[in-house]
This record gives structure tokens, sequence and C-alpha cells, in this order.
């Protein structure tokens, strides 16, 4: 079950992923051991991306995992993410919010240079993020940056960003690959420059990329190798066995069905680790019949997601209780019971609604037949009928998503509670998918975004959540894993929940001789 | 002859015509948009508004088709509205490498297919002839996303001998040699058997006519009869049949090029669909008819150079 266009468009654009991971046991261990080598300085990166789909390489407008990937190269943000979520600094040491958290004061570090050799400043930032805001880029990360009200900077490595509304968890914003930063003035994007890692050597767009080793790169001694050369293979099969052939040593995406190739292959490693990626079962909880809890608490217990987690995606996913965030957030509430698949409970709860022998009609895409037939013959043998309407995956978003009243959904999943349920989940999110509205949840959310205590904020989202969890139209079955692949003697690129491969943190990444 | 090339021409023009609208006419009935393509869901009206300004897509239809077009006839293809590049830049490299893959193709299967099929028309429904037959319909009846997948386990991840794909392979000569192995091999197989058909069935209707009779009972030998007497009567829909793969190596191995990820045409076309890449798709769109048109027309004119008859008599 790939992720389908339509949710990368979506979620690729949103680049924000959830929160926190419990990186795969044994995998973890084996690389711990790999890191604790000294890294080697040389050798050549050569990775495969899954899509052309664009090759922009300026990230206010770029998109894709090949775009995204190459500009995580080039350029470095404010803030950086660390590999379970936390905004760590990055191209900004260190920050801090006024007692309303609606003024955030971040500190530049000092001396970094960008691939010119120019020296970076406030001034820089200050460009980047007005051009991003400015509605004449077209930028995509324009709406995620919209609660900037003012950028100001004190002097040159202070810079003062003003809200129009507080939020205790600002940095991550920032963290959006669209807020990479720039040099003032230059946007040849053929000719890019940033303070990233590699700089540009080649560019034949819709072919290949080659990156080389930015000498004077901020973090001293990185990265290792000399050179990165990527290009799209976007056949599944034709990637594996470009990796299982020699010609490159990375590459993303593997899908479940394909591991044991790479598995009974030596000299190849998987990368993989949890990350928030999911699937909503959504229903509009305006339509009937699906305006009755009865029946969205039916079609939640119609599902075993122990067994649809190994039918599916061969382990490579944990069950998830119908809430959009990592159970390893901090602010996850723990307290609601793991939902079960439950036959009695199922016809129960149809027969409260009235709705015993309802044929209810789920609106897939041919990206999701396999989860889908999964469920409907789960719900069928609980006594709840299930029908699969298909659409082809190219104009899934504009046909059903969001018009249709019951559909599914990919999301990459987002960094903080707050942001995973304002996305999707209040009142008038721009993407409220079930058009679930509760006023005192949207309170709840607002309350806990502006919440410097953490304590208090806790209080909140588990309110929050128990609502959306008792009363909310989507059914979330599991959280999947990232699954990517490299060659055995590349080391050092540390799964991330928020990303593939690393999210392209590749400053650490080395091949061993 | 000049007449016929000139007609031939102008009909050429005619046909490229009709094929900028409909080519035109298709694009803008594809469903889905271009804004959400590329800002994806999380626009705002107010920054699709600002695209579509940008891109000059609030003016009407015909409007834009005209300007299209005469930009097209400057040899202006226009800016790519994804890559953010000019799309003759994106199409220079992959319409060369569309010729090299098109062309070493055409130079393995050419004199191969000629060869066998000659061999078929020569001692026609011997032994020879119909394992060479059965051969070649078995070959073309595997789909090439079969055959290329076999091959490439076998060539490519047992014995790693060629490179799996393509794409790595354009650094050097060397490499580019050894990365259009399989690909050349596959598409082989799959238009071989069209071609050696045809040669085959042209030469047989040639060699029943009277006058190869006559050369036989002069005791003119077997490879005279078909190489002197009968191959240049058959020389023109041979060419036809080549010409007609040759235009499909250049728009139709969309297929091939995903197996090997072959930075080719086909694939630029697939990825400008899926991106609601207007200006790229409509150049790819007309250069594929244009090749088409041009390599039929070059057959035309060939096939008449070898036909004294043709030659001479209009």
């Amino acid at each position: 079950m790939a992720i389908d266009q339509g949710i990368s468009r979506r979620s690729f654009n949103a680049a924000l992923a959830g929160a926190g991971a419990t990186a795969a046991a044994p995998w973890g261990l084996a690389r711990a051991q790999a890191q604790a080598q000294t890294p080697r300085r040389g050798g050549r990166l050569v990775c495969a991306f899954n899509d052309g789909a664009s090759e922009v390489l300026d990230p206010a407008r770029t998109k894709g995992q090949n775009g995204i990937g190459r500009c995580c190269l080039l350029y470095s943000r404010l803030v950086d993410m660390s590999p379970q979520g936390q905004p760590v600094p990055g191209l900004a040491e260190s920050w801090e919010p006024n007692a309303a958290a609606d003024t955030w004061t971040f500190k530049l570090r000092r001396g970094v240079q960008f691939h010119n050799g120019k020296t970076m400043t406030t001034k820089d930032v200050v460009w980047t993020l007005e051009r991003v805001l400015d509605a004449k880029t077209a930028s995509s990360g324009r709406a995620l940056l919209a609660d900037i009200a003012e950028i100001k900077a004190t002097d040159d490595h202070t810079l003062e960003l003003k809200l129009k509304q507080a939020d205790a968890d600002f940095p991550v914003v920032l963290t959006a690959y669209q807020a990479m930063i720039l040099p003032e003035g230059h946007s040849d994007f053929l000719a890019p420059i940033g303070t990233g890692p590699f700089m540009h050597s080649l560019h034949q767009p819709g072919i290949r990329s080659v990156f080389k080793r930015h000498p004077n790169y901020w973090k001293s001694g990185r990265p290792y190798v000399d050179e990165v050369e990527s290009f799209a293979i976007a056949d599944p099969v034709a990637r594996i066995n470009a990796l299982l052939a020699g010609e490159i040593n990375a590459m993303i995406t593997v899908e479940p069905k394909q591991v044991e190739r790479v598995k009974s292959n030596r000299n190849c490693a998987i990368v993989t680790t949890t990350g928030p990626r999911h699937y909503v079962h959504g229903v509009r909880c305006d339509t009937a019949p699906y305006d009755k809890v009865d029946v969205r608490l039916a079609l939640k217990h119609a599902i075993d997601r122990e067994r649809y987690r190994r039918l599916v995606l061969g382990d490579y996913a944990i069950v998830a209780n119908d809430l959009p965030i990592l159970p390893s957030n901090p602010y996850y509430n723990k307290d609601l019971p793991q939902r079960a698949y439950d036959p009695d409970k199922v016809k129960f709860h149809l027969r409260k609604a009235g709705e015993e022998n309802t044929e209810f009609e789920l609106h897939i895409s041919s990206a999701h037949v396999d989860g889908a037939t999964v469920y409907a013959d789960m719900a069928r043998q609980a006594g709840l009928k299930l029908k699969l309407t298909r659409y082809p995956a190219e104009n899934y978003l504009d046909v059903a998503w969001m018009k249709k009243p019951f559909i599914i959904s990919g999301w990459f999943g987002r960094p903080t509670v707050a942001l995973a349920l304002q996305v999707a989940y209040v009142s008038q999110a721009s993407w409220n998918e079930t058009f679930w509205k509760r006023p005192e949840f949207d309170r709840l959310v607002a309350d806990a975004r502006k919440t410097l205590d953490q304590a208090k904020r806790r209080d909140l989202f588990f309110e929050a959540q128990r609502m959306l969890w008792e009363d909310g139209g989507a059914m979330i079955p599991v959280f999947e894993n990232w699954i990517d692949a490299t060659s055995s003697k590349v080391k050092g690129i540390e799964p991330h929940a928020f990303g593939a491969l690393g999210f392209y943190y590749w400053d650490g990444a080395w091949v061993d001789a | 002859m000049a007449s016929l090339v000139l007609g031939r021409l102008l009909l050429g023009a005619v046909t490229l015509l009709v094929a900028s609208l409909l080519v035109f006419a298709g694009t803008q009935a594809l469903p889905g948009d271009v804004t959400t393509a590329i800002l994806g869901n999380e626009a705002t009206p107010e920054t699709r508004a600002a695209l579509v300004e940008r891109l000059g897509l609030d003016r009407p239809i015909h409007v834009q088709y005209f300007e299209w077009a005469g930009r097209f006839l400057r040899g202006d293809l226009g800016l790519s509205l994804v890559n953010d590049v000019p799309v003759s830049r994106l199409l220079d490299l992959r319409l060369k490498n569309t010729f090299i893959l098109a062309l070493a193709t055409i130079i393995v299967v050419v004199p191969l297919s000629l060869f066998l099929g000659l061999l078929c028309a020569a001692y026609p429904n011997g032994r020879l002839d119909s394992s060479i037959s059965v051969v070649s319909l078995f070959l073309i009846s595997l789909p090439e996303f079969l055959v290329g997948i076999i091959l490439v386990l076998l060539f490519a991840v047992y014995w790693s001998v060629l490179p799996a794909t393509s794409i790595s392979g354009f650094r050097s000569f060397e490499h580019l040699v050894r990365a259009l192995v399989l690909p050349v091999l596959t598409l082989t197989f799959a238009i071989l058997a069209h071609m050696v058909r045809m040669t085959r069935a042209a030469m047989l209707e040639v060699m029943r006519a009277p006058y190869i009779e006559m050369a036989l009972l002069k005791g003119a030998s077997r490879s005279r009869i078909v190489l002197r007497h009968a191959l240049p009567n058959a020389l023109g829909p041979i060419i036809n049949v080549i010409a007609l793969n040759l235009g499909y190596l250049i728009s139709g191995v969309v297929v091939v090029e995903v197996i090997f990820a072959y930075p080719g045409l086909g694939k630029l076309l697939v990825e400008a669909i899926g991106n609601r890449d207007l200006p790229l798709l409509q150049a790819v769109a007309l250069i594929m008819v244009a090749a088409y048109i041009v390599f039929t027309l070059l057959a035309d004119i060939v096939a008449r150079l070898s036909n004294p008859r043709l030659r001479f008599k209009q």
C-alpha cells in the first residue's frame, strides 16, 4: 500500500510530519553500532528517488521527494528537527518566546558561510521569509507561515518574529522545508546557493543532479562524502534492481512486499523507523447516516488492527487508536483504551442507530485497494456491509476527497499535537475532511496552543483527544513505517520519524571502504 | 518527384496543424488543474489566482492557442510550469537520449530482420522458416515489461554483467553502451517479428511474379534471385514498416523507459501529464506527431526512389 499520488501532493507540501519515533529495535541497535565506528571521509552517495514530479531547486516552490531531498542537501533551516521530532538548533542557535508566546526571538549562528563565501546574517533570513510570505512567490509554505505578523532584524544575528496569535510550538513551524534560508536577493535556481552541506555542481532537470562537498559547512568536519548524485527511478522494481546491482547505494521507498528481496542481499540494508504516516478512513459527520455517533463507532470497531497491520504492511507499522498523533508524543493521550475488533459492539451500535441492514459505501483511490479490501472483509465478518467504489489515483482528491461521505486519505502526520489537530480536526480547518465541528474542541486546542505551562497543556490536549476519540469521524488503523534502503557500506544515516532516509540529513552520512 | 515531395510536405503541415489543435484541446480537457498540481492542496484561493495570472491561464482559450502556436512556430516552446526551466532545455537532453535508443535499436533490428526475413522468403514453409516465425512471434507475444524485467534479473541482478538501469550510465561512452544493451534487446524482441513477417510477406509476393520464374528458368542462383531480382521490388513495404517502427521507437517506448529508468521522451510525456505541465506536454506530443509525419514522408520518398516505375512514370 503505497502512499498515493494524491496524498503525497498534499503531505509533501506539508513537510511537517508527526512526532516522536520508536526506532525498530533490532535495526536501531545495528545502526547504533555502525555509528560507533569512525566516519570515513570521501566516497560518493548515489541516491534514487521515487518521483521526478518537480525538480525545482527553489525550496519555496519545490515538492515531491526528489525536490525536497535535493533542497535538504543545498540549504539549511533556522530550526532543524531531531529524529524524534523535537525542534533543535539549525542556523538559529537558540530561541526564546516572550511571556505571551506571541513574539519569538531567534539568535543566529555566527560565521555561517554560503556556498559563494558570503556570510549569513539576518538580512538573508528576513529576505527569505518575506519571499515565502509574498503571494507572488506562490509558495505552498505561505499557509504554514501565515501566523507570522512581523519580521524584524534587531541586529545582524538577532531576529524577532511577532505572531498574529500565540503559539507555544512556533519553532516547529520553521522546520518547514519551504523556509530554508537563501542568500538575500538570489533567485537563480539553476545555479542555487545555500548554506547546506553540499553545493550545486550539475543539474539536468528531469535527468540527474550532482552535488559536491561544501568545504566551509557550518558543522565543522562535515559532510563526510565528496559527492552526492541523485536521480529519479519511478518504478519501484527498477529502483530495487539498481540497488541490488550496485549502481546506486541509497534509495527511498521500498514497498513492504519487496523488503525481503532487499534483505536477502548481504550487500544491502533496509533503513526503517516508525513514523506518523497514516491513512484516515473518514466519514462526513454532517451527512446521514454518518451523523449518528453509533454508526461511527460501529465503523471503528469493525477492524482488527493487529491483523490489518500484518496483512497489509507486513509488520512495518504500529497499531493506532483513531488519533492522528504518534503514541510516543509526550502529549499523546495514553489513558484512552485501545479500540479493538469487536463484532458484538459493531452489531450493538448498528442496531442502536437503526442501520443494521445498511450497506456503507467507501470511496477509495486505486492506491488504497489492498488496505480497503482487508478492512471491508473484516467488517463483513463483523456484520457490517461495506462496499468499495474505486477512483483513479490521479484525480481522487479532486472527485472524492471532501466530497463523498466516506473516504480514505493519506497523511504524513504532523510534528506536534496542536498542528495535527489544527490541520484537519478543528471546525474551521480547510482540510476538515470529517466535517466534525465541535466549538468546545476548538476552544481546547486554541487554549493549549498558547499555554506554555506543560501540565496545563497536557490536560487540555488530553481532553481534546478524548473528545475526538469518542465522537470524531476518523478511523485510523495504523501508523506506517518509513522503509528505505541503502548499500550496507553506507553508514551514518540516522532513521528519522518525519522523512525518508533520515529526512535527508546527510551531513553525517559516510561510505565505508 | 519534386511535386510529390512538395505535396507530401503540405499534407504533413496540415496534419501537424490538425494534430496541434487536437493536442491543445486534449490538454485543456484533462481533468485536474495545474494550480493544484503546482501548489498542492495547500494553495489558498489567493495564491491560486496569482499563479493563474502569472501563467496567463485566465485568457480565452483561442487566444491562448494562437499565442502558443505562434510562439511554437518561432521555436519558442515556453516555460515548463512545474520545473521552471525552458521546455526546450528539458527536451534537449531527452530527445537526444530517445534518438540514441531508437538509432541503436534500428541499427540492430533492421539488418537482423532483413536477414531473417530474406532467409524465410528464400526457403518458404521449410523448417527454418517455421522456426524463425515461431520464435519471433513468441517474442512479440511477450509483453515488454516481462521481457525487460527478466533480462534485468538475469544480466544485472544475478550475473552482474550489465547495469539494471540506464540513468546511472550517462557518464561516459563506455557506460552508455553497456546501459543500452538491455533496452535495445527488449525493443528488438518487441519489433523484430513485425519486420521479419513484413519482409517475408513482401518478398513472397514478389517471388510469385512471372519474372522470378523466368530468372529461375534461366538458372539464376537462389541468392541472386532473392537479392538482385526480388528485393528491390519488395523494398517499398519494407521501408514503410521500418519508418513505422522508427515512429514507434520515438514515441511509444514508455514501458521500456520505465523499466530501465531510461530518461527519454516517453517518460517525459507521462510525467508532463501527471503534473499537468501543459507547455511541456504539448511540445512533446507535437514532436512525436512530427516524428511520425517525417518518417512516413521519408519512407515514401525512399520507396519511390527505389522503384524505377514509380520514379519515372509520374
